[in-house]
């Protein structure tokens, strides 16, 4: 069966949905239940970033063979990267607001993500302003390889440097006693699977709709 | 005496029993966390069924498209290559 990753991405987020609610956490102060979140927003942050690596790839790989079908599949792994991160930034947001106590503190780690993702917006803008579609796919491919290597040192490195809310950044040690523990480390991983696995879906369904549509408009 | 509340109070919450931590125990031994997770269910596996129709709907799409290519090239095999 040539689809089994799909089912194998609802199971596995049916699993986290389950043993998300009901599984035993830590019972720390200020997340209280909401350290379930883990489950949720985390993942689409990972996922988000594994899509941006294999669109980057794609583009990549287009630059290499000048085949329409990479730069197709590079831009329909950005758009679903782009809802994820979308998704990721609301959760958050809802998140903070309770714990942080506000939707969005000004946080060196919120404010790069938010210019990251403007950045891959900008990617879209790229796009539209081109109608000759070789030159459209070459210079989104330069752009988008270019926006994955401002992208990753932007969320990663530059909220360490400086002092962050958020866990993993500015002294505050991500994946520690206080937001994760052995119990959570099980569905936590699954939940990244199976968001991953999720996103290439519907990346996959975009793809093939825009294959048509290529087919049809010859 | 800042240093001092600092210590007491971070102190106080290492010290802090997991009982005293305000959790859903309540939500929990009623069951009724169960409807909370039917609800996220239900809601996933509506989106799971639109996205099955969505791939349904395009594989079908997806033969017709390829059968009037292979019409296309079996009545004009010269224009059948060119995809015209």
């Amino acid at each position: 069966m040539k689809n089994w990753w799909k089912a194998l991405s609802v199971l596995i987020i049916f699993f986290v949905i389950v043993a998300g609610l009901v599984g035993p956490t830590p019972r720390l102060p200020i997340l209280n239940e909401s350290i379930r979140n883990v489950y949720f927003h985390v993942p689409l942050w990972f996922s988000m970033i594994i899509l941006l690596l294999t669109s980057a790839i794609y583009s990549g790989k287009y630059l290499r063979s000048g085949n329409p079908d990479h730069d197709r599949i590079a831009v329909e792994f950005t758009n679903t990267a782009l809802v994820f991160g979308l998704m990721g930034c609301l959760t958050g947001s809802v998140w903070a607001n309770f714990t942080w106590g506000e939707p969005w503190p000004n946080d060196p780690k919120l404010n790069s993500v938010a210019v990251g993702m403007l950045l891959y917006f900008a990617y879209s803008i790229l796009r539209g302003s081109f109608d000759d579609e070789q030159r459209r796919a070459r210079i989104s491919a330069v752009y988008n390889i270019f926006a994955f290597a401002v992208f990753v040192p932007l969320i990663f490195i530059v909220p360490r440097l400086t002092d962050s809310l958020h866990p993993g950044n500015g002294g505050n040690p991500a994946f520690g006693q206080y937001n994760m523990s052995n119990q959570m480390r099980p569905i936590f991983y699954s939940g990244v699977i199976g968001f991953t696995l999720l996103g290439v879906w519907i990346t996959e369904l975009r793809i093939r709709m825009r294959r048509i549509q290529a087919v049809l408009e010859d | 005496m800042n240093a001092l509340l600092s210590i007491s109070l971070a102190l106080n919450l290492l010290a802090q029993q997991p009982d005293s931590v305000d959790m859903a125990d309540q939500l929990r031994a009623d069951g009724k966390i169960w409807v909370v997770v039917l609800v996220i269910a239900v809601v996933f596996a509506g989106i799971v069924a639109y996205l099955i129709r969505l791939d349904r709907q395009l594989s079908k799409v997806e033969k017709e498209v390829n059968s009037k290519l292979v019409d296309k090239k079996t009545l004009n095999p010269a224009a059948g290559a060119a995809g015209r």
